[in-house]
């Protein structure tokens, strides 16, 4: 330390002292609340670094949205979907983590589609074209001449040159299944050491320990709770982008056969909510659980996630985490 | 405690002990850790009603916050009306196309949330009756 400053060294760490206290008090914590990916986003962070922290997640948030945006039109998403066939596209890290992702889930299990986005379209669940009060639904005509567009064949993918290519007009990509969870995970990974709970429209990834409650499909309450330590949970539901056309409702996660998953059956999934270490993961198989079912247990119990599945009347689970019913339901 | 237990301790608690009970480095500690404390706690508090309230951020910037027992209408610039009645707030008032918004009616427990996606809109509930640290799915309406 400088001689002059010697005569100061009391003071100097008093005023560190002080900062210390303050920072207790405020500085070392920072609550956010905003809008991304059409979607809530909230982030409750504490420890060193805490509100610089906040402003890299938020930043980071925003470079991903513009990515994998298909409302902005300079988006890889956009670019990608509005090429013509035969013109590669080239694309980012973030795509080729979420291409390659998509592309080993759908693999295994096709209902699981990257590819589907043209269908989503056509149901107008797209965020542009979503409407509470539709003119109609499609017919069956309809689907069946998209169907045949909406698979892994409609794209090359050069993992070497990092770019994608369209195969037929009109296919489209999206990574709406797997976004807010990935986007949460990078959320965590900029969060490190400090304590931090991030949840983009309820995908959820913390190091905390915390009581998650599980929306109610059908009324104003809670269907479930239980208890998240260290990990990540996401939930796909058909009351979380529906419309009513006739009596019938209608909702945004498009099965392997054009329709809204389930449509039509009795005793069909109305919420999928998983649960385990990755967001990303999470968030990908609670739309391949509400798709599948309990068919995907050995799957979900294999790659050591968790789940629990509820129809109208029932509940099931799968793995290890125990589920508290906050509603009346019968085991399945 | 006995003189014999005292004569044991280390020279470091007798020295204190001889020692003056207040040094000026040690009033000027404690003047300085209240004035942080005070400074701390009204720069945290000011503004915020105590009880549920709700927060409004646009942009991620927080605009306001209303003590939802207070009746109220707000007019946001963006073309956003906001309703505070009897502890619920409400949309009731967007100019953007899907409407979801508006349609999400009236909230009142801690945690709701409404959000305005294409105006980057968000309202909060805040309050003490915090049962959850964080709620799964979301309810369109």
């Amino acid at each position: 330390m400088p001689y002059r400053l010697r005569k100061y060294k009391s003071t100097i760490a008093l005023l560190a002292i002080a900062a210390f206290f303050v920072c207790l008090l405020s500085g070392c914590t920072a609550q956010k609340e905003n809008v991304f990916f059409n979607t809530d986003f909230s982030l409750e962070i504490e420890g060193s670094g805490a509100l610089s922290r906040s402003k890299k997640i938020e930043s980071m948030l925003e470079e991903l949205e513009n990515t994998l945006s298909a409302s902005i039109a300079a988006s890889e998403i956009s670019r990608i979907n509005d090429a013509e066939v035969g013109v590669p596209v080239s694309v980012g890290k973030d795509f080729v983590y979420l291409y390659t992702a998509s592309m080993i889930l759908h693999e295994s299990f096709p209902s699981y589609n990257p590819f589907i986005f043209p269908m989503v379209e056509l149901w107008n669940f797209d965020p542009e074209g979503f409407t509470l009060s539709p003119s109609g639904i499609p017919s069956s005509q309809e689907i069946q001449d998209l169907l045949g567009l909406c698979n892994k064949d409609s794209f090359s993918f050069n993992e070497q040159a990092s770019t994608i290519t369209k195969l037929r007009t009109g296919a489209k990509l999206d990574f709406g299944a797997i976004a807010k969870g990935y986007a949460a995970d990078k959320a965590a990974e900029i969060a490190d050491n400090t304590k931090y709970v991030v949840n983009i429209g309820g995908t959820i990834r913390t190091n905390k320990k915390i009581e998650v409650a599980i929306v109610s499909p059908r009324n104003n309450g809670y269907a479930a709770s239980f208890v998240l330590d260290n990990g990540a949970v996401a939930t796909s539901g058909d009351y979380e982008r529906f419309y009513l056309y006739q009596d019938t409702r209608y909702h945004h996660i498009i099965g392997a056969d054009g329709y809204p998953a389930g449509i039509g059956e009795t005793e069909t999934v109305v919420s999928a909510t998983v649960v385990g270490p990755e967001a990303a993961m999470c968030d990908a198989l609670s739309t391949l659980v509400f798709i599948e079912g309990e068919t995907t247990k050995d799957f979900i119990e294999a790659l050591g996630y968790s789940a629990l599945i509820l129809t109208e009347t029932t509940y099931k689970t799968i793995g290890d985490v125990r589920f508290e019913l906050l509603e009346p339901r019968e085991a399945a | 405690m006995n003189s014999s237990n005292q004569e044991k301790r280390p020279k470091l608690f007798s020295y204190y002990r001889q020692s003056k009970p207040f040094l000026r480095a040690d009033i000027l500690l404690l003047a300085v850790l209240l004035t942080a404390a005070v400074l701390a706690a009204v720069f945290s508090y000011t503004g915020k009603p105590l009880g549920e309230r709700a927060e409004i951020y646009i942009g991620g910037e927080l605009v306001g916050t209303y003590d939802l027992n207070q009746n109220k209408e707000i007019v946001y610039e963006i073309g956003i009306t906001v309703h505070i009645h009897d502890g619920e707030i409400a949309v009731t008032e967007s100019d953007c196309p899907d409407q979801l918004c508006v349609h999400m009616g009236a909230i009142s427990k801690t945690g709701d949330r409404i959000i305005c996606a294409p105006n980057k809109f968000v309202v909060v509930i805040r309050g003490e009756n915090n049962d959850y640290g964080a709620i799964t799915g979301r309810r369109q309406s």
